[in-house]
């Protein structure tokens, strides 16, 4: 088989990511691998027991991620710097790496708060909500096109998910004093 | 078989399950279109919008998802280079040169057909091989079946491309998620925390939606849209040299598909890049692959869709997931309380046989639908993205929600988007974490039952050939790759020294 070019080597961001991602994987190892005994690794008659499937596994993603860990640690004092972004990283609707970092962030935040919510506002204001914020304040588009948009999505997430699909959509206490 | 076949096609072709199949080629290729969206994430997507169905109507209309989506994700590959999923990242390869020059159509053309041809062929094979297999299925006890996770879990491993130590890392997270929740062998409950929603463990649908819908949305705000490549209706018109060109790509794309796609964990990935391979070593235009070559489109995108078609073997006769997205399908057999394996072929014809068939008719539809409107499905990609991500969260916490009726769902959707999110970032990737999810309380179950037959002794597994000859090819395929790198490897340096003598 000839495989197609090799990808270019991870750029010092990257490495350093991964070197937090084994470590945070290296730590759940451990933490399994040590909780695992309390589940007892055996039963009767020496039988597979609760807690050796966790061993095992605890201990494998311990000697892996550590592995790893010490590789891209290495790795790191040889790693290229970030490769500078074509226009300053700016996508074909004009927006720099920077305003994205910055929707991501808003986006990430919002989710959670949608999610918390729910039990005032209902499912479906909560996140009918959530895409309006989205539409008016992250990504900036008309208003009035973003509640077009939001209506339809509730209306069609209302017929077929509570409607077609019978799913029991928590109203919230909005939903209990007014009476839907 | 004939009557079999008959009954298949008898609940396939009725008026009802030919509109869901219809209409879960259409929203799959639909969600396939949007950037980065593949076949796993349209089938977890739109799993819960077949929970009132028939389980017979829910499956054909998931499995028109899955292969709609595969086109789907076709589309973006040629058009903005961003494939859906990892079996169709070597198809943006010349499918994007070939839009570049002027030649989308053909590209969109050439994988349409190839996909469908290779659907057919391997379809004949699935029907042919699978209920011999599961009979032979039937012989298969716990330890048989704990040599084949093994043999699943090497798989995983053997594929996970350039960096195996990272698939094997990804695979056994996994299996660490998977242990949440009670354990079926002795009822204790492990890593709950005390919590009532992990006793049944995370829920794995949840999972999926937040990997892959949820992660890909983020990670698309992250990297920023392309500028797409018009397709137009009169460049889908394929010329006679191009189908020369192309038939016998395909055919062998469709072949090495299959083989690679009956292995249980092997996914569609492997069989596409190793079509492309092939398909540029045999080729007479070696030079043009990488610039355009029509080859280099029809054999990866073949090879995928003839794999994806016979990840269906391990996972109706075995119960064991082929891929990612047959994890997913997995998942959905067990919400609608049935158990895949080797019984199922002779406790539900209907549903197996009718599945089967249903694979002909949605693949003739796909054909029908994408060569001429491929065009119109690729006008999606001009919808600004800032339009469509905010409906895919809707969407995906919505259908999370209806899973379980569960706020708790929507939870973990969102940890798992941001997992998926930081995957993508850093390169990880998921299958193998997927896979190892669908393994672990398999590969546990298997191995609690074998150490109660051999009470106690694991080492019964190595009394039993069936089980030997697993763990042989499951060995062959950890050390093949290895051993062959360093034959390679050796003979190419007693070919250098004998040039440089």
């Amino acid at each position: 088989m000839t495989d197609p070019a090799p990808p270019p080597a991870a750029s010092a961001p990257t490495v350093r990511g991964q070197v937090i991602a084994f470590g945070v994987l290296a730590a759940l190892g451990a933490a399994v691998f040590a909780t695992s005994f309390g589940y007892g690794l055996f039963g009767e008659g020496g039988r597979v027991g609760p807690g050796l499937l966790p061993m095992v596994t605890g201990l494998l993603l311990l000697l892996l991620s550590g592995g790893q860990l010490l590789v891209r640690l290495r790795r790191l004092r040889t790693a290229p710097a970030a490769p500078p972004a074509d226009g300053d990283g700016v996508d074909v609707f004009g927006r720099s790496e920077a305003q994205r970092v910055r929707q991501l962030r808003m986006v990430v935040l919002a989710l959670p708060v949608a999610v918390l919510l729910i039990p005032l506002l209902g499912f479906l204001p909560a996140f009918g909500l959530l895409v309006l914020f989205i539409g008016v304040v992250v990504e900036r588009r008309p208003p009035l096109v973003a509640l077009v948009v939001t209506a339809v999505a509730v209306a069609v997430g209302y017929g077929v998910f509570a409607e077609f699909l019978d799913v029991p959509l928590p109203d919230g206490l909005l939903g209990d004093l007014v009476g839907w | 078989m004939i009557d079999n076949l008959l009954l298949g096609f008898e609940t396939a072709l009725s008026v009802e399950n030919v509109l869901w199949c219809f209409l879960g080629v259409l929203l799959g290729t639909v969600i396939g279109v949007l950037p980065g969206l593949g076949s796993t994430t349209g089938v977890a997507i739109l799993l819960p919008l077949t929970l009132g169905l028939e389980p017979v109507s829910a499956l054909i209309m998931l499995a028109g998802i899955y292969y709609g989506a595969q086109y789907g994700g076709t589309i973006t590959s040629v058009l903005i280079s961003t494939p859906g999923e990892a079996a169709t990242v070597v198809t943006t390869i010349d499918g994007y040169q070939m839009a570049r020059r002027g030649r989308a159509g053909a590209a969109l053309s050439i994988s349409a057909i190839g996909s469908f041809v290779a659907a057919i062929i391997s379809l004949a094979l699935l029907m042919a091989l699978a209920p011999p297999f599961a009979e032979f299925a039937l012989r298969f006890g716990p330890p048989e079946m704990l040599a084949v996770m093994v043999l699943g879990l090497a798989t995983i491993v053997s594929f996970s491309g350039e960096n195996r130590v990272l698939g094997s890392t990804m695979a056994v997270l996994g299996l660490v998620i998977a242990m949440v929740g009670v354990d079926t062998g002795s009822g204790v409950a492990r890593y709950t925390f005390g919590s009532v929603d992990l006793l049944s463990g995370i829920p794995f649908v949840e999972v999926m939606i937040g990997l892959f819908a949820v992660g890909e949305v983020l990670h698309q705000i992250r990297e920023g849209a392309a500028a797409p490549i018009r397709a137009r209706f009169r460049e889908l018109l394929i010329g006679r040299s191009d189908l020369k060109r192309s038939g016998g790509a395909i055919l062998r794309g469709s072949g090495l598909g299959f083989l690679f796609g009956c292995l249980p964990g092997a996914g569609s990935t492997l069989a596409s890049f190793m079509a492309y391979g092939i398909e540029r070593r045999v080729s007479k235009r070696k030079d043009e692959f990488g610039q355009g070559a029509i080859e280099g489109v029809a054999a990866p995108e073949s090879a995928n869709n003839a794999a994806a078609n016979a990840n269906f073997v391990p996972t109706l006769t075995l119960g064991v997931p082929g891929g990612a997205t047959t994890a997913v399908l997995l998942g959905a057999f067990t919400i609608y309380g049935i158990q895949p394996g080797p019984l199922l072929f002779d406790q539900q014809p209907e549903l197996v046989w009718g599945l089967l068939a249903s694979f002909f008719i949605g693949n003739l539809i796909l054909l029908v639908l994408n060569l001429p409107l491929a065009p119109v499905f690729a006008q999606l990609l001009r919808v600004p993205y800032g339009y469509l991500y905010p409906l895919i969260l809707f969407t995906s916490v919505l259908g999370a929600y209806a899973i379980s009726n569960n706020t708790f769902s929507v939870w973990v959707v969102l940890v798992f988007g941001l997992i998926g999110y930081a995957m993508k970032r850093l390169d990880f990737p998921t299958a193998p974490l997927v896979l190892g999810l669908v393994l672990g309380p398999l590969f546990e179950k298997a191995l609690v039952q074998t150490s109660a037959i051999g009470d106690g002794n694991l080492m019964i597994v190595f009394s039993r050939p069936l089980c030997v000859t697993v763990l042989a090819l499951a060995v062959l395929l950890l050390a093949g790759p290895a051993v062959v790198s360093r034959l390679r490897g050796r003979r190419n340096r007693t070919q250098d020294g004998t040039l440089v003598g």
